[in-house]
């Protein structure tokens, strides 16, 4: 259980993270959604004690992060996956951080053989590639077999197999009844994996939601054509184009109902066209306000 | 089967394995053994080969076993400096947020292995140069005043080691942390030559390189502090750039 409470932190005049609040739940997965800049990576370096909030508080299981005894045990953590000493092997790594907690080193052995680095174990990361790097950076945080999984872009760099491995692996996590708490920003990965959304921009909450939740209230629409749009509005729900007269879009109807339902009343259809609002639609939606560049502010430049 | 968690002696220990699981580690070492006795044996070379005579006029009674000492200071210094500068700081204070407590372990470890290290090679270099200096019939006795200096440069080695590991945490940038370490022995001596004589008098004994220079030369001079207050010196010196390092750690982000 990680609780995110009123936490606002500035880097001089630019407010990273404003006023967050929002609970992070044990036995499912909860995502991080936001765009680039938007403070998540702000959020989750405050939840592990790298970064002092300006106000508010981040607790582990009701304490904070310095207080915890074993604090691998309770949360394992992946910030930035380059971050380890290039020239130090990765089984070392690995045995630096299990000797602080006086964890056995077979576990070591156990962790790199989870995420498939058994092989190159004695190699330096400095020649990994990213997904490897990553691969290492999730052996580091299952190290402590901890309840709480905190993991920033853990998809970043990894192949398609590997994007599934990493699905399947905190899946299987959050089954297990553990917390499971990981950003990106492609809406597209977090649909599949995440069971509930955190979105934020501009370092506020946007939306706390299940990503079922999202899904029903972004449902597909249909774009309808036809000169008698009136007529056809008094049948089915739906709105009239502002600009276009002929154009109408209809909710909550399928394509072939409304084909029928326009054929039984002679209403001529120039056009039926499915439009997939897809969650991604539904994000970009939500926080267009809020990204830090836009193409007209590019241009100014 | 014990719990898991934080100790300070777990932390000392991860610190520990952190030195010895980098090749560069081993290298340092090498370099400042290779160095060390190299050109701590030259004198005594000189004495051997009938360059000088044989006699302990001109080596000394350490038998020039520590001509190499500033050599081996700079190499301290860069790897004391280097064992905080080049860690990626996330990954280590994620495992142990208590941050005082990885300074401290990482100034422990790396003092005791430079400490460790450099024993070996002063009272290494030492009796190399004894074994040299019989074999032109001159007598290198180790004495209790030349034990305890030998010990005293060793002393002092480990001092660099710990303000290098203070400054790392300190400036951060390893050239800054460097020169630093470097101003301390070299700068603030230059700088006390130019206080009034009353006050230099007063203040010159205690600075870090005189006090060192009191624990490792074989005849301290009367101005000089004696061994034992100037090991507690330099070991306050070294508890308080300690202290003044996880204060700053503590308080700033990472």
């Amino acid at each position: 259980m990680l609780d995110i409470e009123h936490v606002t932190k500035r880097f001089g005049k630019h407010t990273a993270v404003e006023n967050l609040t929002f609970g992070v739940r044990p036995g499912v997965v909860t995502g991080f959604l936001g765009p680039n800049g938007a403070g998540k990576s702000t959020t989750m370096r405050i939840a592990v004690g790298l970064t002092r909030p300006d106000a508010g508080k981040i607790l582990i299981n009701g304490r904070p992060y310095e207080k915890l005894a074993a604090p691998l045990n309770e949360v394992g953590v992946l910030l930035d996956a380059r971050a380890v000493h290039p020239r130090r092997s990765a089984y070392q790594h690995l045995a630096v951080l299990a000797t602080t907690h006086g964890i056995p080193l077979r576990r070591v052995d156990e962790v790199l053989g989870l995420v498939g680095l058994s092989e190159v174990a004695g190699r330096r990361p400095g020649g990994f590639s990213l997904g490897m790097s990553q691969r290492l950076g999730i052996a580091g945080a299952l190290l402590g077999d901890p309840g709480i999984v905190i993991l920033d872009e853990p998809v970043n760099g990894l192949d398609p197999e590997g994007i599934r491995w990493v699905r399947r692996l905190l899946r299987g996590l959050a089954a297990e009844g553990r917390t499971v708490f990981l950003s990106s920003h492609l809406m597209s990965e977090m649909a599949l994996t995440a069971d509930r959304l955190v979105i934020i921009g501009r370092g506020r909450l946007v939306a706390d939601v299940t990503t079922a939740e999202l899904t029903a209230q972004h449902r597909p629409a249909l774009r309808v054509r036809t000169p008698k749009a009136v007529d056809l509005l008094a049948l089915v729900p739906g709105a009239a184009d502002p600009a276009d007269a002929q154009l109408v879009t209809i909710t909550d109807r399928s394509a072939e109902a409304v084909a029928e339902l326009a054929a039984r009343h002679q209403i001529p259809l120039y056009e039926l066209t499915p439009v997939r609002q897809s969650l991604e639609d539904a994000y970009l939606e939500l926080t267009h306000d809020d990204v830090e560049y836009t193409l007209e502010g590019s241009t100014s430049r | 089967m014990t719990t898991t968690g934080l100790t300070l002696p777990r932390i000392v220990s991860a610190e520990q394995r952190r030195l010895r699981t980098l090749r560069s580690t081993w290298w340092f070492a090498t370099s400042a053994a290779v160095l060390t006795v190299a050109i701590g044996v030259f004198p005594a070379i000189g004495v051997a080969a009938g360059a000088l005579p044989a006699d302990l006029e001109n080596v000394g009674p350490l038998g020039g076993a520590l001509t190499g000492l500033s050599i081996t200071e700079l190499i301290v210094a860069a790897f004391a400096v280097l064992a905080v500068t080049a860690e990626p700081a996330a990954a280590t204070f994620t495992a142990v947020p208590r941050r005082a407590s990885v300074v401290v372990a990482r100034a422990t470890a790396t003092g005791a292995a430079v400490l460790a290290l450099s024993l070996a090679l002063t009272f290494g270099t030492f009796a190399a140069a004894h074994l040299l200096l019989s074999s032109a019939g001159v007598d290198l006795p180790l004495t209790a005043g030349v034990a305890r200096s030998l010990s005293g440069a060793a002393v002092y080695l480990s001092f660099v080691a710990v303000l290098g590991v203070a400054a790392g945490w300190l400036l951060r940038g390893a050239v800054a942390a460097i020169a630093a370490v470097l101003s301390v022995f070299y700068l603030l001596p230059v700088v006390g030559l130019l206080l009034p004589d009353a006050i230099a008098e007063a203040v010159l004994p205690w600075l870090p390189s005189n006090a060192a220079a009191a624990l490792r030369d074989p005849a301290p001079t009367l101005e000089m502090l004696t061994p034992w207050i100037a090991l507690t010196v330099l070991a306050a010196y070294a508890v308080g750039a300690v202290l003044l390092a996880s204060a700053a750690v503590r308080r700033r982000d990472v």
